[in-house]
């Protein structure tokens, strides 16, 4: 008898130890390492993330928008339509980006991710980094200033978010769409190549240099930017005199804001620029992020289509509304009609 | 050097005002006329005579295509923005002149009632909701015009010392707006929007066409003739108020009349070409050391001198670099070592 009731109180024991040990008292953690070589241990599954300004917070959302658990901007009413709902959700934090902005850290908090993704470049970073120590939430970085580091980027980032399959498809579309454009623009002799001018600010007379970023998709996309003058900061914007331009004689250029775009066919000293006269002025298409520029972010994939056919119209052998659907299902996953594509792209006319 | 200004000084004082004022006007058209051959697009002295001979006495100009193209830099881009830069220098100039003079204190810029601040405010807010450079020029206007108002409310509501109220309430409603163009920062979309907006708080006449000259033009420069024609009473006020009510003169409506215009003209400075500093503060006192403190012909004076020394400032903003200079920047920069100097003698001036 009593050695029954032992047996049982040590089959219960054992049976209690078991359920202890089978309930984990703690995620389980694995490392990982970012794309600036630090070791980071974050937990096994990743439910919430929160990126630091919208270029990582973009590149999050292309792999899965559900992970997202705050906003670094409010969401364009404009393009509503083509974001995915899951966004109006969640709070608006704010993040490190855009001259001097601060996210709100108390929210920060409150969300409480469970890894935050930022980028090597901001002059904040150490406050960030400071910040995120003291409440132990692991920080990794991802670099995405170029478009050649988003296949990476993307392995990478879908590493730490555990979605390596779907990570795979969106770097391996990146890959092949550079060079797709590539190898038919970089054997392009200088000369022969479009001169191109980015033209941003409500004077169209704020630019970027040839070597900035910011105006990377023309260098990809096979055109002369004709600004290079002096050093490219990060932030760009340079500001530039219209005889200037008009010494640059563009012959086709890009515009960044609507209220310009409005005014340059009937502007003094633009009228006499060769891509007014020849209409090949184009607004950069802005939905629903921006593809060419400000965030710079993974839309530029489609964005370097635009720009390469903008310049090269018949050059490449693909129908740039498929190819805008099929970015649109693979990247956003949204599937638009062709009408809706072409209005995307009928936008920049 | 303080030698030579020494013995510069009196002789130019000893000149008549007339004559004196007759060569600030051509040392004016002389820099008017240089800068119309300066830019970034190369068109030789030749051939801009050549256009211009062609434009006013129908000589042969160049060939057809050459001819509309050099017309279009000349007339379209250059010459708005010399005019702009002249009427610019000109308006805070004597704004400033007129203030120092009514406020009897040398170190009164045209900002002293806010009016900057709240054109600011305006402006920043234009390039929030106003999708044209009109609208947000309107708006600018309207700030800095509400900002004033609101510095002669504050004035009005305590007594004492009306000069010392009106600067309070100056400062209280500069603040106010300042606070109010942060508000207004803060809300901008930091890609492009916030960029807009410090870039034309910096200052600059890159947004000056024919258009916007035409429009802004004549307000500018009757403000300008009538605080001109104020300028006996202005020599009475900056006797100090007793002393001006004593004289039989109605000091707060000539005062109204004048922060009026004064208002208006820097308002529409702030309009078209962004923040522009320390020209209202300086040009007065360069003024007061050629002519002395008489302002029937310190505010012409300060007016010419303004305008000669922006459309300067304006060849250097737009040749130095490739990239343009805002104009803010180099008033400032320029300004701030010069005052310096100058704020040595700036008593001299007085007597």
């Amino acid at each position: 008898m009593p050695s029954r009731i032992i047996a049982r109180a040590a089959g219960a024991a054992l049976l209690l130890f078991i359920v202890i040990l089978g309930c984990p008292t703690q995620a389980k953690a694995r490392e990982i390492t970012d794309m600036v070589g630090r070791q980071v241990t974050i937990p096994d599954t990743i439910v919430k993330v929160y990126a630091a300004s919208p270029p990582e917070t973009m590149l999050v959302y292309a792999i899965d928008p559900t992970l997202l658990a705050g906003r670094n901007r409010p969401i364009s009413k404009k393009c509503r339509r083509y974001v995915h709902p899951y966004m109006a959700t969640i709070p608006e934090v704010g993040g490190y980006f855009g001259q001097g902005k601060t996210p709100n850290l108390e929210k920060l908090i409150e969300i409480r991710p469970d890894v935050v993704i930022g980028r090597k470049s901001n002059a904040r970073n150490d406050k960030l980094e400071a910040f995120l120590a003291e409440f132990k939430i692991p920080l990794t970085y991802i670099v995405i200033d170029e478009l050649r580091q988003y296949p990476e980027a993307f392995l990478v980032a879908g590493k730490i978010l555990g979605r390596p399959e779907r990570a795979k498809v969106l770097s391996e579309y990146t890959a092949k769409t550079l060079s797709r454009v590539v190898t038919k623009t970089s054997a392009m002799p200088e000369a022969e190549k479009v001169r191109v001018y980015y033209a941003e600010g409500p004077d169209g007379l704020s630019t970027e240099n040839s070597t900035s970023i910011h105006a990377e998709l023309i260098n990809l996309a096979g055109g002369h930017n004709v600004h290079r003058h002096g050093k490219a900061g990060r932030y760009g914007n340079e500001k530039i005199t219209l005889e200037k331009v008009m010494t640059y004689q563009p012959e086709v250029i890009f515009v960044d804001q609507p209220g310009f775009y409005k005014r340059i066919f009937s502007a003094p000293g633009w009228k006499t620029l060769p891509a007014v006269k020849n209409k090949r002025v184009y607004l950069t298409p802005k939905c629903p992020y921006n593809w060419f520029d400000r965030p710079p972010s993974f839309m530029r994939v489609l964005g370097l289509k635009w720009v390469a056919d903008t310049l090269y119209p018949g050059l490449f052998d693909w129908d740039l509304r498929e190819e805008t659907r099929e970015f649109f299902s693979i990247f956003l996953q949204q599937e638009i009609t062709t009408g809706e594509a072409e209005q995307l792209l009928g936008a920049s006319k | 050097m303080k030698r030579t200004a020494a013995r510069i000084l009196p002789t130019l004082r000893g000149n008549s005002p007339a004559s004196l004022l007759a060569g600030l006007g051509i040392v004016l058209a002389a820099c008017m006329a240089i800068s119309m051959t300066m830019g970034n697009y190369p068109i030789s002295y030749e051939e801009v005579g050549r256009v211009i001979s062609h434009h006013i006495f129908s000589t042969d100009g160049v060939d057809a295509a050459r001819q509309q193209l050099l017309s279009g830099v000349l007339f379209e881009i250059r010459a708005p923005r010399l005019i702009a830069a002249a009427l610019i220098g000109a308006a805070l100039s004597v704004s400033g002149a007129a203030y120092q003079a009514m406020f009897v204190n040398p170190l009164v810029s045209p900002g002293i009632l806010g009016v900057l601040p709240g054109a600011s405010f305006g402006a920043a807010l234009g390039l929030l909701v106003a999708d044209s450079t009109l609208g947000v020029q309107v708006m600018s206007f309207t700030g800095g015009v509400l900002a004033v108002g609101l510095a002669l409310l504050l004035a009005r509501f305590y007594d004492g010392d009306k000069v010392m109220m009106l600067i309070l309430g100056g400062i209280i409603s500069g603040s106010l707006f300042t606070s109010l163009l942060s508000i207004v920062k803060y809300t901008a979309d930091p890609t492009d929007q916030l960029p807009a907006i410090v870039y034309w708080l910096m200052g600059g006449l890159s947004l000056a066409d024919m258009n916007t000259v035409a429009a802004t033009a004549p307000p500018v420069l009757i403000g300008i003739a009538c605080i001109l024609l104020m300028s006996r009473h202005l020599n009475i006020l900056s006797l100090g108020d007793e002393e001006a009510k004593s004289l039989g003169v109605n000091v707060r409506l000539i005062r109204l009349c004048l922060i009026f215009l004064a208002t208006v003209v820097s308002a529409l400075t702030v309009a078209v070409g962004g923040l522009i500093g320390w020209v209202g503060l300086v040009i007065p006192h360069i003024g007061r050391m050629l002519v002395g403190p008489n302002n029937a012909i310190l505010l012409p004076a300060s007016a010419l001198i303004g305008a000669i020394y922006l459309v300067v400032v304006d060849d250097v903003a737009r040749m130095l670099l490739d990239v343009e200079i805002p104009l803010g920047i180099i008033t400032s920069l320029v300004g701030i070592p010069f005052f310096s100097l100058v704020l040595k003698n700036t008593r001299k001036g007085w007597n």
